[in-house]
């Protein structure tokens, strides 16, 4: 018979254990915000069960005030719709947020570092999200929307505001109400105007 | 070397096995389930504008960004209910607010703080990328809750309506005291890890860019620089403070400038408030403390 000094003592190593392991496997997550090796990557993929699970994984976490990411001094996502078909108009924007701004602030900067890191799929996928919500969320005057585009200004420290557009697309739609997103070609990426022998008629 | 080993197992068990009060968890339950309840009253506002069917942030992208169908990213593990019923946000931001306010209140044993993490991890699960700064800390705390909620109101078990010292108390007070260790060493290290840190432009950067409350004219850089270098001071202390008993006034008060710091920088007074919550299981305010709990739990941090 097991007694209660003995079930104690076994009580207090398993719980000791459990805690050292614990606190090692949140100290891995953890840091593996800012640097990792292959040997953590391996171990946090075998130790996702229970990082996630319990909900410990905490990759990308947004612990760090401001990163290098962060520089930028304005994201804004606007939309020309069918009805001004001329105006762009703004969607989001960090300098005019006025309700739920860390979680706004947190999606301009995901759509930036997807348009920087040209994940298309990534990009489209949220901002289709995005055009939805505001076509059957939002809109009530059946108005549609006609192109979007990120654009970012940096360099704040310089003191001068450098406009950059990181994604323009214009809208495809489809006979069963889907739609693809279709980027700006670029002005260096324009192909040259043929040679009228080879066109084809 | 046996009577070190020794030691060193006495010093542990002490440390993280002697019953403690349950007055001191008390104020740290009723702090984190008063930020949580205001998390989950947000959310049933807007949370299906956000992560709705047709929400800003809808299924589909959702699950692209946690790597659904690829290997290796751990979308398995991701159990949001939000995926399969994404119309039962304002259900799910009902029962977290209940039960935040069910573990404010003291009532509701350990089911309160439960389903309160529950509730939220439902929430991260669903969209990890946009969680914001406080989430994680405050899922952490409502966790370790769940092993001792502290001293309770109303309860099935009468013996967690009761002020006996307890050993679960004790763990669960621990683990919120080194989860916050680490949380700020890592906070920290990612800051170190960033060259705008050290020279001093992080602080002046978040001024310009207009996040927090403080507002600086461009001849008073160097007082944004030196916030930047105050900030990454005040962490050094507190990651000192914390581990010698000694300086529990210090401590207290650079924990204090830090959440200030938060929102002169960022205004994010959400996280301010949780680093607030779970720094009262590091030093309890003051008055509210009994003098044989303070000694008690200067002795176990030491």
């Amino acid at each position: 018979m097991v007694s209660s000094s003995e079930s104690t003592a076994r009580w207090r190593w398993f719980a000791s254990g459990f805690i050292l392991l614990h606190f090692a496997a949140i100290g891995l997550s953890y840091s593996t915000n800012w640097r990792r090796s292959a040997l953590q990557d391996g171990l946090l993929v075998n130790l996702q069960p229970y990082l996630i699970g319990v909900n410990w994984y905490q990759e990308m976490l947004p612990i760090e005030w401001i990163s290098d990411a962060h520089k930028t001094k304005r994201i804004r996502v606007s939309v020309q719709e069918s009805d001004k078909p001329k105006d762009w108009k703004p969607v989001f924007d960090t300098t005019q947020m006025a309700v739920d701004n860390a979680r706004t602030e947190r999606l301009l900067h995901l759509l930036a570092e997807l348009a920087s890191n040209d994940d298309t799929e990534g990009l489209t996928n949220v901002l289709k999200s995005i055009v939805l919500h505001l076509e059957n969320f939002i809109k009530r005057d059946n108005s549609t929307v006609l192109r979007i585009r990120i654009e970012k200004s940096s360099d704040p420290e310089a003191g001068s505001e450098e406009e950059s557009i990181l994604y323009e697309a214009s809208l495809a739609r489809f006979p069963n109400g889907e739609f693809s997103f279709v980027p700006k070609i670029e002005n260096h990426r324009t192909v040259r105007s043929l040679n009228s022998a080879t066109v084809s008629p | 070397m046996m009577s070190r080993c020794k030691e060193t197992l006495d010093w542990w068990n002490g440390v993280w096995f002697t019953p403690k009060s349950p007055e001191l968890l008390s104020m740290v339950r009723i702090a984190c389930g008063m930020i949580a309840a205001l998390h989950f009253a947000l959310l049933l506002i807007n949370g299906s504008e956000w992560f709705g069917m047709h929400g800003w942030f809808n299924t589909d992208a959702g699950r692209y960004l946690i790597g659904d169908g690829v290997e290796g990213t751990g979308s398995l593990y991701r159990w949001s209910i939000l995926f399969w019923f994404p119309h039962s946000i304002p259900i799910v931001a009902g029962v977290g607010l209940i039960a935040s306010t069910a573990t404010m209140a003291g009532i509701g044993a350990r089911v309160s703080p439960l389903l309160a993490w529950f509730c939220l991890s439902t929430f991260h699960h669903r969209s990890p990328l946009l969680t914001m700064v406080y989430e994680p800390l405050l899922v952490a705390i409502l966790a370790y809750l769940i092993i001792d909620p502290g001293r309770l109101v109303w309860t099935f078990r009468p013996g967690l309506a009761s002020g006996q010292a307890r050993v679960s108390v004790c763990i669960a007070t621990q683990l919120i005291y080194c989860h916050l260790w680490i949380w700020i060493a890592f906070s920290l290290c990612s800051m170190l890890a960033n060259p705008i840190w050290w020279n001093g432009d992080a602080g002046w950067l978040l001024i310009q860019q207009g996040r927090g409350w403080l507002r600086l004219s461009a001849d008073r850089q160097w007082l944004g620089q030196l916030l930047t270098h105050s900030v990454i001071g005040i962490q050094v202390a507190i990651l000192f403070c914390m581990t010698q008993s000694a300086c529990n006034w210090l401590g207290r008060w650079m924990l204090y400038l830090f959440a200030l710091s938060v929102l002169l920088l960022l205004a994010d007074w959400m996280y301010a408030s949780v680093l607030l919550a779970a720094s009262l299981a590091v030093w309890p305010v003051p008055m509210s403390r009994p003098n044989t709990q303070s000694k008690q739990n200067n002795a176990s941090n030491k």
